[in-house]
């Protein structure tokens, strides 16, 4: 009997192993899910699904468990496993929990919180549209904005939805939007960005140490997935606000796939401009188009699109001729992804994508107009290979064949410039579980760059997880991050873009990153960071370029045409450090964060502050976030609530925030003089000598939104009232300096004052 | 369930009423520091006492009319600040690069003490003479706020054959059109070598409010307070036209209807101007950028200076704009 039994084991344990695999969806639409965690019970291992709801668990051994899947929102999937000797594929349909139960759901989930924490890369924030439309903003829900109110990310402005992500500038972000790269991604002057929320499934947000599969940019990724569409039924969103209306349809195409659109369109120029003088013309339009489609069992097509436009015209009326302004500008991307499970453990993605930012600029006035267009066709293959639990590869190729071109034609000088670099990037990551409770991520990022000259480099990034106690996790990355786009920023008109080259060096970065996340009670969760980065040959927009400007050649009027946007900015180098607190819960009747960012900024760029260090504009020393969305009916009827049996909630938004000043200068002193040898007079003007040595006042602002939901059988109705900037706070922008009657004047430019907006929402 | 407030249990009071409260409490606080109006304050942190220098050299002409001033601060009471620099602690040279031969300068009062243009220094003396593609220094030592000042700029003066050629028309409408394209003064402007910036100042000779151009596409109208505040403004305005061909030739320069504010006949005097011209008028403006932070002007002055040491060449012509 014994030799039976050692014979059996011994069978057992020389039986190969197998793996686990599939995708994990909705069961209400067939989504699938990004990040749901799956795990076998009694041997402590698992995955996380990737962007297309892939998992896989390698070297199961033979035998039956108890297959866990969770997801935030969803009912906890359990199922028994019987592991011969075959691979599994098996596809995890999560049913969508009643939100009211939510708490219920974490509190009976097996997976504990802070394993969902330790699986989630550093400095990442994952958002979905649900989280993103319970932010009080200006007029309507807006991803960007909704970013800014994360610790660690600041705005310029009001008047901008521009993200400054620990201490970097706009242009050192990268956009994402179903694998295109987006520049520009900015309606209303900034106002609002180019991605629709009803459209969103899920955004990834690293705010640094991001690993060796994103390149290109110097501080943070912004990867949005918008839906795939319902594939089992029609479902639609339809909102309007004071400013716009927008439509969301998903349906299924036939057994196999599915498709999502949406549309958007502002309407201020149709019903407030008609009524008010001086008032340009202006809307702005986007469509998202997404089809997903399920070819074989290991293998799925996505092609997704995206245009939009923003459209500017002013006319002044003068006698019987007018004299027009026209501004148009707008992104449109397309995608292809081809998505290929080669074996259970060898996954790849392969994507076709094109985007193009243009913009056209007439002032006929002036015989003048401008052309901008960048367009960046890419190729890219993103592979995963998990070689067991404790080991996986991941590895990709890309390359990116940018066309830029602008042109600027006005009496007396013309700008043209055009590049057309190609750019490749080679990526390389190992995953491997050193011990159980410590885990590296090590990658190397080759980028070559082909263009007026060639640029190559070698990027590596490493990333360790330590479980330091059973709540407890603390995370580790460095990473040396190129660039080879500079921008070239304009208020309110739109960005222009460079390549590096003979003239513009590459910018780098390294980063330094160390987080601990730690996780009370069942659903609060709090995390902690603090970096270091450093900024090498960043460039800014120098304001005095019209003394460096040289003419490339002379066109037939022998006016100056310039060819070298160069001059246009001054190099530089810099640094930022900080420290961030988020407390966070996302479950039960009050959810949402409190967040807390100490940072600071130094650049030393060229020509500016006589080469001294200054912190730059965006910088702030200190900002408190808070941002929560309480059910009101739950917290009246507590336990006792049924959503069943209640077809109406309330459901309170709050958005506070509050900065301590941002950097600014103060001109150092006024002087009078006459600026022409026969000046019949002479007048005050202002001689700046420290940059950015003050600070502005405080920021700080609450926004508040109502929100009604009504249902009645799939039919959901949201009545909403939002208010910003409750307070009606005067938030200083800038301030400008004069003197009246010899006596100093000081004028403060306050950004937004109170603004309140109606508006519903309708899903079904 | 009942829902009057009277009638909720104890227990349910406390599970309500924490969040509750703890919300309202956050909010509260949250709209404390959420309201009023922020205040720009002048911190004068970086006040520092400069000479500001307004002076032009132009070949051929005496050296007159270099004028001193100081800054001030931002929060100065303009009635109660000294703007000249103090003749007895200042002393004002320009050097001929070419010889290396030294000219102090002395200060000029005028006949009448209010006639503030009348204060200035010159060189009264014959020896100094502005030459054509010559480079002068000039070195300036004053005492401001107690502060020694230095302050020095070089200044190549322009070569000659800079003349307006020509000019289009002697008089236009206000926004004249022809066959439905506007129509405007075009100077030809015949450049002097190695010049590569030219500036139009153009000047109203006899403003007032009833020749004021109230029908500007740009502007509303003005009432007559507003015009006298502006008035200076809108009576001499510039132009310019840069990185024009190093070499001579001819460059055109349009003088636009958005240039001229008056019914009115106006002196147009173009500047070949030096470098240190240019660059002082490519930035001493523009130091507020469009989203309301400050930068520093480029002034091509060593040491504790602002402002500008030039040379130019000036070339002159009478234009009218009559009603449409």
């Amino acid at each position: 009997m014994r030799l039976f039994q050692l014979c059996l084991v011994l069978c057992v344990a020389t039986l190969p192993a197998q793996t686990i695999s599939g995708f994990v969806i909705d069961k209400s639409n067939s989504e699938a899910l990004i990040g749901a965690n799956v795990y076998l019970d009694s041997l402590n291992i698992g995955s996380s699904t990737n962007v297309s709801g892939y998992y896989v668990i390698t070297d199961v051994p033979p035998g039956t468990y108890t297959l866990i899947a969770s997801y935030l929102g969803y009912q906890t999937y359990r199922a028994t496993l019987t592991m011969k000797q075959k691979p599994v594929r098996l596809n995890i349909v999560l049913e969508p929990r009643l939100l009211e139960t939510e708490a219920i759901v974490v509190s009976g989930d097996s997976i504990p919180l802070i394993e969902k924490m330790y699986e989630k890369e550093i400095s990442q924030v994952k958002l979905t549209a649900r989280q993103i439309n319970t932010i009080p903003q200006i007029a309507e829900a807006d991803l960007l904005r909704s970013l800014q109110s994360l610790p660690g990310i600041v705005p310029l402005s009001d008047f901008s939805s521009a993200l400054y992500i620990r201490g970097g500038t706009p242009d050192q972000n990268l956009f994402l939007l179903d694998g295109t790269d987006v520049y520009n991604p900015e309606h209303a002057f900034g106002l609002f960005s180019t991605f629709n929320t009803d459209a969103i499934k899920q955004v990834n947000l690293s705010k640094g140490g991001f690993g060796a599969e994103y390149g290109g940019r110097l501080s943070s990724i912004v990867d949005v997935t918008n839906l795939d569409g319902n594939r089992k039924q029609l479902e639609g969103k339809v909102g309007v606000s004071l400013l716009s209306a927008r439509a969301t349809l998903q349906m299924p195409i036939g057994q196999k796939g599915s498709v999502s659109a949406s549309l958007r369109r502002t309407y201020f120029d149709q019903t407030v401009a008609p009524f008010l003088e001086d008032i340009p013309d202006y809307y702005f339009y986007d469509g998202n188009l997404k089809a997903f489609l399920e070819l074989s069992p290991n293998d799925k097509l996505t092609l997704s699109a995206y245009g939009g436009r923003d459209v500017l015209t002013w006319e002044f009326p003068s006698g019987g001729e007018k004299i027009s302004f026209g501004y148009n500008w707008g992104n449109t991307t397309g995608s292809a992804k081809w998505t290929h499970v080669f074996t259970p453990e060898w996954y790849g993605d392969f994507w076709i994508t094109y985007s193009r930012f243009s913009s056209y600029l007439n002032f006929d006035i002036f015989d003048a107009y401008e052309d901008n267009l960048l367009t960046d066709l890419t190729f890219k293959a993103d592979m995963q290979y998990r070689f067991s639990n404790d080991l996986g590869f991941r590895f990709g190729l890309e390359q990116k064949n940018f066309d830029v071109n602008y042109t600027n034609v006005a009496p007396g000088r013309e700008v043209r410039t055009s590049t057309r670099p190609t750019f490749v990037s080679a990526f390389g990551v190992a995953n491997w579980k050193i011990m159980p409770r410590l885990e590296m991520d090590a990658g190397l990022r080759f980028n070559y760059l082909n263009g007026d000259t060639t640029l190559a480099n070698l990027a590596p990034r490493l990333t360790f997880k330590y479980r330091l106690a059973e709540r407890t996790v603390l995370k580790l990355a460095a990473g040396q991050y190129y660039q080879y786009l500079h921008r070239i920023p304009r208020f309110l008109i739109a960005d222009i873009w460079t390549a590096s080259g003979k003239k513009l060096q590459e910018s780098s970065s390294q980063h330094y990153i160390m987080g601990l996340q730690k996780t009370f009670s069942t659903d609060i969760q709090l995390e902690s960071e603090i970096y270091y980065k450093t900024y090498n040959d960043i460039y800014s927009f120098d304001y005095n370029f019209l003394t460096r400007l040289d003419a490339a050649y002379y066109n037939d009027k022998d006016e100056p045409v310039f060819t070298s946007p160069a001059s246009l900015l001054n190099r530089g180098d810099g640094w930022s450090a900080g420290f961030e607190m988020t407390l966070r819960k996302e479950t039960g009747p009050l959810t949402g964060w409190l967040g807390y960012a100490f940072a600071h900024t130094e650049y030393t760029l060229e020509r500016i502050n006589a080469n001294r260090p200054f912190p730059p504009r965006h910088d702030r020393t200190h900002t408190v976030n808070l941002v929560a969305k309480m059910k009101l009916d739950r917290l009246w009827n507590g336990d006792s609530y049924d959503a069943r049996a209640d077809s109406s909630r309330w459901v309170l938004g709050l958005n506070g925030v509050y900065s301590s000043g941002q950097a600014y200068t103060e001109p150092g002193s006024a002087y009078l003089m006459g600026v022409t040898p026969d000046a019949p007079y002479r007048d005050v003007y202002f001689a700046p000598t420290r940059i950015n040595q003050v600070r502005l006042p405080y920021y700080a602002r609450l926004d508040v939104s109502l929100t009604w939901q009504l249902i009645y059988k799939s039919w959901k109705m949201e009545p909403y009232l939002q208010v910003f900037n409750v307070g009606n706070r005067g938030n200083v922008w800038f301030a400008t300096y004069d003197f009246v009657d010899g006596k100093p004047v000081i004028d403060e430019q306050y950004m937004f004052p109170i603004l309140p907006t109606l508006g519903v929402n309708i899903e079904f | 369930m009942k829902r009057n407030l009277i009638f909720i249990s104890k227990k349910k009071f406390h599970r309500l009423f924490r969040p509750v409260l703890l919300s309202a409490g956050v909010v509260c606080a949250w709209m404390c520091t959420a309201c009023g109006d922020g205040v720009v304050q002048v911190e004068n942190v970086s006040y520092e006492p400069r000479v500001v220098i307004e002076a032009y050299l132009i070949p051929g002409k005496p050296v007159r009319g270099i004028r001193l001033y100081r800054n001030f601060r931002l929060d100065a009471d303009l009635s109660k600040v000294g703007l000249f620099v103090d003749p007895q602690k200042t002393t004002v040279s320009i050097t001929d690069d070419g010889s290396g031969q030294v000219y102090p300068l002395s200060f000029h009062t005028p006949d009448n003490l209010l006639e503030l243009d009348g204060y200035y220094y010159e060189y009264p003396g014959t020896e100094l003479t502005i030459r054509s593609g010559a480079s002068y220094t000039l070195n300036v030592q004053t005492e401001i706020d107690g502060v020694p000042i230095q302050a020095r700029s070089t200044t190549t003066v322009p070569q000659t054959g800079f003349h307006i050629q020509s000019i289009n028309y002697d008089t236009l409408r206000y926004r004249q059109t022809e066959i439905g394209k506007s129509v405007h003064f075009v100077l030809d402007i015949q450049r002097s070598p190695g010049t590569t910036y030219y500036l139009a100042a153009i000047h109203a000779q006899n403003p007032t409010y009833e020749t004021l151009v109230q029908e500007s596409p740009f502007g509303n109208k003005r009432t007559r307070e507003e015009y006298e505040q502006d008035k200076d403004r809108l009576a001499n305005t510039t132009i310019w036209i840069q990185n024009t061909p190093q070499t001579a030739g001819v460059s055109l320069m349009n003088l636009f209807w958005f240039n001229f504010h008056f019914y009115d006949t106006y002196r147009v005097v173009v500047y070949a101007a030096d470098d240190n011209y240019r660059t002082f008028l490519q930035t001493y403006s523009r130091v507020q950028e469009i989203d309301g932070n400050f930068h520093e002007a480029q002034f091509n002055i060593e040491g504790q200076g602002i402002g500008v040491f030039g040379s130019v060449i000036p070339d002159t012509v009478y234009v009218t704009v009559i009603p449409e």
